[in-house]
């Protein structure tokens, strides 16, 4: 497992597609800041209370496609250049070599994450600091890596079972795609207001109007239910994360252990049972 | 060159990416004309004579994405699998191998589109009438549009294709470049199509709602950058697709005169750069 491990970040410190992922990374990062600084500034000039909080972690939505360009480019190249077939022939368990290609993508998914918050530094020097303090800032940083343990594993869990790697990029951005918009489409219902009120334009000029009841208001056990959901898909963390909206933080560590858990032991099994040619 | 073709076509016909692609186009289709037939129902034909416009295009939002799938896998092949040398080696210009493969793809993504028209047909009509068809009986020239257009992408993408033989790492950038595309030509339409004056609803000290009109839009373009903006719209195929949709626009000659231009501009550069690539 050690010399696994050896061989893999070996390559991961030469890799190309690893270096110009953290390039795009920081490059994204630093533009989020700057925009989000300057629509800050624009806002508290207007009057409105806003913090650097609600723009820090903009770019949360974006880590689940660098993560799936790196993992799917850095496995797949272990079945295009044949190198999982000799790690296997030289004695290696299926297990060990499932187990590093994880742990190799998952320090990988900790470096972009560095990366994103040395992009997102400009904000402290042009907004203030981040109202959530030191604390809230490590408890973020827990759940970006929660969420980054779970993507990870369902990429390798996909990178490892297909030997075609442009077939396996389709298949992880198609994956990250997949959870972004469920994750999308379940936060948008969480986000109808219970009453809804609206403006007419009357004899009398403008007029508002009573609130009303939002048939598209969920609630109830319902409402349990599409909460559990959002905090379980890692995208939907991504989503809470990017509009600084995460409520219980807990909840969503345990459901990433648990996310990350069950990938990874499907993963293994898939992989043991998989005739690598 | 017919020879190409030939076998371009011939390998066209039995790839199950492209049929996985028209598949999905298709379903796309029927899940979009589904929704069209569940809320014409709801909501009546004032809705669909409102919307049929935006469903007709909506292929015009994902065919970037098909299209590049496509061509990194079908010109990626010939990499991969060395038939791209054998055409050479057999006394094939690069110039005919380009064009066969530009014509190939071209021809692909039309077919792409077809698969998400035919379910208008098969799935629209029967189910939410007539009035699905009627973006195309009003303004039949936007179709013209959209298929110049839909050259480009393949222009575009072919080049992508034929200039990187590596499969995995070319189908990341022509993902990426049709994201940055969609995204890039929807937000330079969005500034172009400012309004120049806005309303805008003034909350008072009494609890009333003031309403002033003709306030200036901060976000209307002026002078010189606003030429800048309209020339982009026109130059990009994404924001060229987004101005030949605004149903608020009448025809401008500059959209079909720039996709031309772009197109023989993105050809001649792709052949150009493949007559100099090292084939291994």
């Amino acid at each position: 497992m050690r010399k696994l491990l050896n061989a893999n970040f070996a390559r991961l410190w030469k890799d190309k597609a690893f270096w110009c992922n953290a390039a795009v990374v920081l490059i994204v990062s630093l533009a989020e800041s700057l925009q989000g600084s300057g629509s800050a500034q624009n806002m508290m000039a207007m009057g409105y209370m806003v913090t650097l909080d609600d723009y820090f972690y903009n770019n949360a939505n974006m880590m689940g496609l660098f993560y799936a360009i790196f993992v799917s480019l850095f496995l797949g190249t272990e079945y295009s250049d044949g190198t999982i077939r000799n790690k296997l022939l030289i004695g290696h368990r299926r297990g060990a070599v499932y187990a590093a290609s994880f742990l190799t993508c998952l320090c990988a998914g900790a470096v972009l994450i560095l990366i994103w918050m040395i992009g997102s530094l400009p904000g402290l020097f042009l907004v203030g600091k981040l109202e959530m303090g030191i604390t809230g800032f490590a408890v973020y940083l827990l759940i970006a890596l929660g969420f980054t343990a779970a993507l990870i594993s369902l990429f390798t869990l996909i990178a490892s079972l297909s030997d075609n790697k442009a077939l396996t990029v389709v298949f992880c951005l198609g994956a990250w795609l997949v959870l972004l918009l469920c994750a999308s489409g379940v936060y948008d219902r969480l986000c109808e207001p219970e009453l809804q009120s609206g403006v007419m334009l009357t004899v009398d000029g403008l007029q508002t109007m009573a609130p009303e009841p939002n048939p598209l208001y969920v609630s109830g056990a319902m409402r349990r239910l599409l909460e559990c959901v959002l905090d379980f898909l890692p995208t939907g963390q991504t989503l809470q994360m990017s509009n600084n909206e995460i409520t219980l933080p807990a909840r969503e560590l345990i459901f990433s252990w648990l996310f990350t858990f069950g990938t990874c032991a499907a993963g293994l099994l898939a992989f043991r049972r998989k005739d690598i040619k | 060159m017919r020879k190409l073709l030939s076998a371009n076509f011939a390998r066209l016909w039995k790839s199950k990416v492209f049929w996985a692609l028209e598949g999905l186009c298709f379903g796309f289709g029927v899940f979009a004309y589904a929704l069209v037939a569940y809320n014409t129902h709801n909501l009546g034909q004032g809705w669909l004579r409102f919307n049929a416009h935006s469903y007709f295009y909506l292929w015009f939002f994902f065919i970037p994405f098909v299209i590049g799938v496509f061509t990194s896998f079908f010109i990626g092949t010939e990499y991969s699998d060395g038939t791209l040398r054998n055409k050479l080696t057999v006394g094939h210009s690069r110039e005919e191998i380009y064009s066969a493969f530009l014509l190939t793809t071209m021809a692909a993504a039309f077919l792409f589109v077809l698969a998400y028209l035919l379910a208008v047909f098969l799935v629209g009509l029967p189910f939410s009438g007539a009035a699905v068809l009627t973006p195309v009986q009003a303004q039949p020239w936007r179709l013209f549009h959209c298929g110049l257009i839909l050259l480009e992408y393949a222009a575009l993408f072919t080049l992508f294709s034929m200039l990187d033989s590596d499969k995995a790492r070319n189908l990341i950038v022509s993902l990426l470049a049709a994201g940055i595309l969609i995204v890039g030509g929807m937000l330079v339409y969005r500034r172009l199509t400012a309004t120049e004056f806005i309303q805008l609803v003034i909350p008072q000290s009494d609890g009333s709602l003031l309403l002033k009109d003709d306030a200036p839009n901060p976000e209307y373009l002026t002078g010189r950058i606003r030429m800048v903006f309209t020339w982009l719209t026109n130059l990009l195929p994404s924001g060229a697709m987004m101005l030949s949709l605004d149903k608020r626009l009448g025809i401008d000659w500059r959209t079909p005169c720039c996709a031309v231009s772009l197109n023989a501009l993105l050809t001649t550069l792709g052949i150009r750069l493949f007559q100099k690539k090292d084939i291994k």
